[in-house]
């Protein structure tokens, strides 16, 4: 098997302990490679970092016309939240409106990320421990996809239910490939999920974007979706998260998504660039180190807050139980090399 | 750099998800080896696995004797502990022994590992403490080993203080060594780690399962050591965990512990063999799939030690639902090792 290069490294003192593989690429809209580094023709599982492509089924089913639904409650389809009250409170206004209640959701419950989250998660017998799940927005807009189909709600998540089909048309169409029974998995909230290579997610962006190849609708649904995760991303994961927080400091440039198991979806808007990266052994600090580090160098001319929060979050310090630092995050020599020329467009 | 090959793969339905690289090799105590894989002399941090090493020093210091340690005294110092009831027991008994408090420990505040635990301290909003680090016992220990050599507490965990330079010198004795400063960190619990040879620490587990190589005193030692940790398996780490587990199933003689990020260390007592593994990413589900494999290869196993071994040989992974998305599995090149 053709081995990935190491990308990241993590050092303990002076040694290194840990080295991390993977593959990432920058593709434009006719995909082209811009750059590219490791096996991007590979398919991988993406995860949550495919939610602003699923979400193209809200506009192709009439769910957002129908509902006239909010650009929090698109957000909320995109997110993979924290779990904190204001998540909880606009999916609850969401499912009121679909005339659905949590009994509905069929994703499972997990622990939530948030802090006071986590705490409301154990303590509180009042509401529906499945609200707190991180997908939870997703599958209130997949029921309301259901519902506008007409379609029965129970099943939404079977490969064969309609709902399930409509997503996969929209992947299929951004992506400009289509998907067998040969490539679907279970995902952790239980939806069927299509292996895909890291290129075709980055040209998917990137179409997404720009437009390209695609039915005239989904520029604007696309850009309604990329504009919304911009404007709230604190409801699109918490403003802790690096892919939100980042996202708020590129002034509507930059759309970026994290994705269990190592992997980052996203696209520089006015260059209609997409990016996608998958670290190899799954690692999601190594995932988020490297993005965070891929960006600072591809926007050289960045201004101060953006520099700020990418050094934040492409933080080569790790620090243990006591705050002593014990090690840091190291850069592969060269994986970067290829982005040089790209920044100086910028 | 050569890329060590792949140990483990998580699969997704049918297709890999994550793959995970790694070596490992199997020695016996006068060092040849049985088995390897991949780059066996890089180095590597050992972190927790060698507990059982570290803990030379409350013999070699005189703790043991001073404190009157008993074997639960001494397992509790080579855990890396779930936070349940039992270990916070463990460690406070040892402490009022020792006459320290949680406040001397020096390995940060931690919420339990253990999912019990770690939902009870959750529910209940217990204060975090030092007491549910997974390191305490360690800790503890090293408590000890100052009181015992009548030096100042504070400040144990440092590598200037005479504690740490005595763990050294032990875990030095037994991997037959000198372990560099220039291979040195702090580790998760602030106490300095050397980084060695993967094959130094699988000798070093072979030496302190056979005695070769080793003072008649160490050899000892390390059969009370090993004694104490496999006679009280669940206090070694927790409930439904690996080490735990099949220390439990193999009755006395498999000596095994986990190090973070990716790394095993054990013996077979009986066999005389030492193994140690290093999963390269520092995955500790792709280490624990892949020890289970070796050891079910080396230990001929009986059927009931084969049944505890075959529930982390492969892992089902299930989802939030609890429906099947996948398996952990080992590699091919893993089971050609063996064949």
């Amino acid at each position: 098997m053709d081995k990935n290069p190491i990308l990241a490294k993590v050092s303990r003192g002076n040694w290194v302990e840990n080295i991390y593989r993977g593959a990432f690429c920058i593709i434009d809209e006719d995909n082209n490679v811009i750059a590219s580094v490791g096996n991007i023709e590979k398919e991988i599982f993406s995860h949550s970092a495919i939610k602003p492509i699923q979400a193209l089924s809200l506009f192709g089913s009439g769910a957002v016309e129908k509902f006239s639904l909010t650009d929090e409650e698109i957000v909320l389809a995109c997110s993979s939240h924290y779990g904190e009250y204001y998540h909880i409170e606009v999916i609850e206004e969401f499912l009121k409106k679909i005339d659905c209640s949590a009994f509905d959701l069929e994703c499972g419950e997990h622990i939530p990320y948030g802090k006071q989250a986590k705490e409301e998660y154990f303590s509180s017998t009042q509401k529906s421990k499945v609200l707190y799940c991180n997908s939870s927005g997703k599958h209130v807009a997949m029921l309301a996809i259901a519902k506008v189909l007409g379609e029965e709600t129970k099943n939404y998540l079977k490969s064969a239910h309609r709902v399930q089909k409509l997503i996969k048309s929209c992947t299929e169409m951004v992506i400009g490939k289509s998907l067998d029974d040969s490539y679907l998995a279970i995902d952790n909230c239980s939806m069927p999920t299509y292996a895909i290579s890291l290129r075709l997610h980055a040209l998917a962006f990137a179409r997404m974007s720009s437009g390209k190849d695609l039915p005239s609708n989904f520029k604007k649904n696309a850009t309604r979706i990329f504009d919304a995760m911009i404007k709230y991303p604190n409801l699109l994961r918490d403003d802790r998260a690096m892919d939100s927080a980042i996202m708020e400091a590129f002034n509507e440039n930059l759309v970026i998504k994290a994705g269990n198991s190592g992997v980052f979806l996203g696209v520089l808007r006015d260059k209609n660039y997409g990016i996608a990266l998958k670290i190899d052994c799954g690692n999601l600090n190594a995932a988020q180190f490297i993005m965070s580090q891929l960006l600072r160098r591809l926007i050289k001319n960045n201004c101060e807050i953006q520099d700020k929060l990418l050094v934040l979050f492409g933080a080569e310090t790790i620090i243990n139980a006591s705050g002593i630092e014990t090690g840091k995050y190291i850069v592969a020599d060269g994986i970067f090399d290829e982005l040089g020329e790209i920044s100086l467009r910028y | 750099m050569g890329a060590n090959p792949i140990l483990a793969i998580n699969f997704r339905g049918r297709r890999i998800e994550n793959i995970h690289r790694g070596a490992f090799c199997v020695l016996e105590g006068d060092g040849r080896a049985i088995f390897s894989v991949g780059d066996i002399n890089r180095a590597v941090f050992p972190r927790s696995s060698i507990k059982a090493v570290q803990a030379l020093a409350l013999f070699k210091s005189g703790a043991v004797e001073k404190f009157s340690l008993n074997n639960k005294d001494i397992a509790i110092a080579c855990s890396s502990h779930d936070g349940d009831k039992q270990h916070v027991e463990a460690v406070q008994v040892f402490l009022d022994k020792i006459g320290c408090l949680i406040d001397d420990l020096e390995c940060g505040e931690q919420v339990p590992v253990g999912r019990a635990a770690r939902n009870e301290y959750f529910a209940l909003k217990k204060p975090a403490s030092a007491i549910f680090n997974n390191c305490s016992g360690k800790h503890a220990g090293m408590l000890a080993v100052a009181k015992a050599l009548g030096v100042e507490i504070k400040g144990y965990s440092k590598a200037r203080h005479a504690v740490q330079k005595l763990v050294k010198i032990c875990i030095e004795e037994v991997i037959g060594q000198k372990l560099s400063d220039e291979k040195c960190g702090v580790d998760g619990c602030s106490i300095p780690t050397y980084a060695a040879p993967l094959t130094a620490f699988a000798l070093g587990f072979a030496r302190m399962a056979s005695g070769v190589g080793l003072s008649v005193e160490t050899q000892r030692d390390s059969e009370i050591i090993f004694n104490a940790s496999v006679a009280n398996p669940y206090l070694i780490r927790g409930e439904n965990k690996l080490d735990s587990d099949l220390m439990a199933a193999f009755n006395g003689r498999l000596m095994l512990k986990i190090g973070a990020d990716g790394v095993f260390c054990g013996a077979l007592l009986d066999k005389k063999l030492g193994f140690s593994l290093k999963i390269d990413d520092g995955d500790i589900k792709a280490a624990e799939v892949a020890i289970a494999n070796i050891i079910l290869s080396i230990a001929k196993p009986s059927e009931k030690e084969k049944q505890a071994l075959l529930r982390y040989c492969s892992n089902e992974l299930k989802n939030w639902r609890k429906i099947k998305t996948g398996e952990f599995v080992v590699s091919d090149e893993l089971k050609a090792v063996f064949s």
